[in-house]
């Protein structure tokens, strides 16, 4: 990871008695972009109102390149904020709402009005001058909110749900517009969202929170396939649970016994043991299903189709192996007909991961 | 062409309803009309004997147009005083955490608790105390005692109505807060202001009790001439004043009912 850009250091929140952010410790990567991903009430838009400095930290540092800023109010921070309502100035025009920080700088007016329609043209909102906030489309509003905050070439870009308030079409095309956007300006850039797909699609880097803390940071691959909890498997994405038994340990291969049924997995470095309890999370995409029983594969399940939905790009099913219901995504469904009655799953060991592992003798959290 | 008894029924009942509404809005406004023309009237004769413009152009040429413009100068200061006190405080209510601000709030609505007259009379003994009684000052002082209370809790509710989220942007984008008073809440509040500024107005033009106490015998308002008129038995005079009374207030009720969003009385309650 390059230097950090904005690092939070032991931040704490509290309004009252209840704690917003707890303790929270994170470096964000200069020019890259950051999702705070998390359900509602998890502390992520505290975290951001504290970095715009909108919020004091009742603990905890905050610096912004070299600068602590704790004490910095927020008008001078040069942090630029998108909101998720937008905060359009609904008593100005485009021009003045992306101008309004510039004059506030005290810039001249014609390098004011250069700036502006070079952001206005960068964001293709030319011809929208004029018009007031109310007269443009929620896809509009949401650019000039984008361009009021870029025009200003912030050090950091502070976006709060900004596409909560598109329909499903529109966001998917903004934020791949957005992250063009983001990529092309190196700008660093920090998102809050509830919406998993939204970061997935969209971060360098994923914080994932929950009850004020950060509780998974890494890349949108190490947050979906390695989670490192139940509540972040949970929450991003869709995720078959599986506990089970070391009963085979070394170097190449764990199999653990499920209900009976025995499931090899690759170590993951893991310093296990036989007997050593684990948590295993598969996610549906990594589980092939068929009708004919495979050859050769490490793991086949045999069950029975309950439930299954056409979703188009994919099929999902819901298989029931013995007491336990298994989710299978069908990326490929070749067959105009969904499959039906009894299946065969399998599931490679490379793609089952350990989420949490218990020692049998010491009986303390794997990690 | 065929016509259905039962909507020709139904028409008739409306039309009914219709003219009895505007027998109650408009009869009484109607004998004020008469009386204001009625230069000869006795019992039992339902319409006058003869009728004229003598009261109206007696009226007119009398001190009734002083009374009118001074309860016009009267309503112009206790307004802008009243906006010059109210627009921060209410700013101030709706925006930061101010200790006992339930408190604060009660204490404006606490005069309209009481019977009128025992305020004004009790204020009108201090105001007499530091030389106010009868003078304009005096008028515009007890006039405020009510109109704050209207304005206060409108100003609240009209910043309260802003959202938090433009003045967070406007500071986000380098405004300091008092920039972002001037360049962001105060212009989006102008309609509030203006709907505060015309019930203060149209309040301050129309007080009697206080004026009354505080101003008479030199400071007559229009209120207070037709109070003045009603007692000589002039029912000419007093129904002119009344009728020229109605005219400001139609206007800006006109006026407030395009400036009062229900978004601020839907924050009345949030205060």
């Amino acid at each position: 990871m390059s230097e950090p850009h904005v690092r939070l250091v032991n931040i704490t929140k509290r309004f009252g008695n209840t704690v917003a952010v707890d303790n929270v410790t994170l470096d964000v990567a200069r020019g890259s972009f950051t999702t705070l991903l998390g359900p509602s009430g998890c502390g992520k838009t505290t975290t951001l109102r504290m970095i715009a400095g909108f919020h004091d930290p009742d603990a905890g540092d905050i610096f912004i390149g070299e600068r602590r800023v704790n004490e910095v109010p927020s008008h001078r921070r040069n942090t630029a904020m998108v909101f998720q309502e937008y905060a359009l100035f609904p008593h100005m025009s485009v021009f003045e709402n992306v101008a309004y920080g510039l004059t506030i700088r005290g810039l001249p007016k014609p390098q004011v009005a250069q700036k502006v329609r070079a952001t206005l043209k960068f964001l293709a909102l030319e011809g929208l001058d004029d018009r007031s906030p109310h007269q443009l489309s929620g896809g509009q509003q949401q650019r000039v909110a984008l361009a009021r905050a870029l025009v200003m070439e912030p050090e950091v870009l502070l976006l709060d749900e900004p596409l909560s308030n598109l329909d499903a079409k529109l966001r998917v095309s903004v934020r791949t517009e957005m992250t063009q956007i983001q990529r092309s300006l190196k700008l660093t850039t920090i998102y809050v969202t509830h919406d998993q797909e939204e970061a997935l699609a969209m971060s360098d880097a994923i914080a994932v929170m929950h009850q004020g803390r950060v509780v998974r940071f890494g890349t949108p691959w190490e947050v979906y396939y390695r989670p490192r909890d139940r509540f972040v498997a949970d929450f991003v994405g869709l995720v078959n649970f599986v506990e089970g038994r070391l009963v085979e340990v070394s170097p190449q291969v764990l199999v653990a016994d499920v209900a009976g049924r025995s499931l090899r997995f690759a170590p993951e470095g893991l310093a296990l043991r036989p007997g050593d309890g684990v948590l295993l999370s598969i996610r549906p995409e990594c589980i092939g299903i068929s009708l004919a029983a495979p050859t050769g594969a490490a793991n086949v399940l045999h069950g029975q189709v309950a439930v299954s939905q056409f979703l188009g790009r994919l099929v999902r099913y819901w298989v029931a192996v013995d007491a336990s219901t298994w989710v299978v995504d069908e990326p490929d469904p070749s067959t105009y007909s969904l499959l039906s009655g009894e299946v065969y799953l399998t599931i490679e060991p490379g793609k089952v991961h350990v989420i949490a592992a218990e020692n049998k003798d010491k009986d303390e959290g794997g990690r | 062409m065929k016509v259905n008894p039962g909507a020709m029924g139904r028409a008739t009942v409306k039309i009914a309803f219709l003219a009895l509404v505007l027998f109650v809005i408009f009869g009484p406004l109607s004998s004020l009309a008469i009386w204001s023309v009625a230069e000869k009237w006795y019992w039992p004769y339902a319409l006058p004997q003869q009728v004229g413009l003598f009261y109206w152009g007696r009226v007119l040429g009398s001190d009734l147009m002083r009374s009118l413009q001074l309860g016009f100068f009267i309503a112009t200061a206790v307004t802008m005083l009243t906006l010059l006190c109210t627009v921060p405080v209410g700013y101030a209510l709706a925006r930061f955490d101010v200790l006992f601000k339930s408190v604060i709030m009660m204490l404006f609505l606490l005069p309209q608790a009481f019977p009128q007259l025992p305020v004004f009379a009790n204020a009108a003994v201090l105001l007499y105390k530091f030389d106010l009684g009868a003078t304009i000052p005096g008028v515009v002082l007890i006039h405020m005692v009510g109109s704050l209370v209207y304005a206060v809790w409108i100003m609240t509710a009209v910043f309260k109505s802003i959202p938090v989220e433009m003045e967070e942007a406007a500071i986000n984008l380098g405004a300091s807060r008092i920039k972002t008073f001037l360049t962001i809440a105060l212009p989006l509040a102008v309609p509030g202001i203006v709907a505060s500024s015309l019930l203060v107005f149209l309040y301050s033009l129309d007080e009697f009790t206080g004026t009354l106490l505080i101003g008479a015998p030199f400071v007559v308002t229009l209120p207070v001439f037709m109070y003045n008129a009603s007692m000589g038995y002039e029912l000419q005079v007093a129904s002119i004043t009344a009728l020229l009374l109605m005219i400001p207030g139609m206007v800006l009720l006109v006026l407030l009912e395009r400036y009062l969003k229900a978004e601020y009385l839907s924050m009345f309650g949030r205060i």
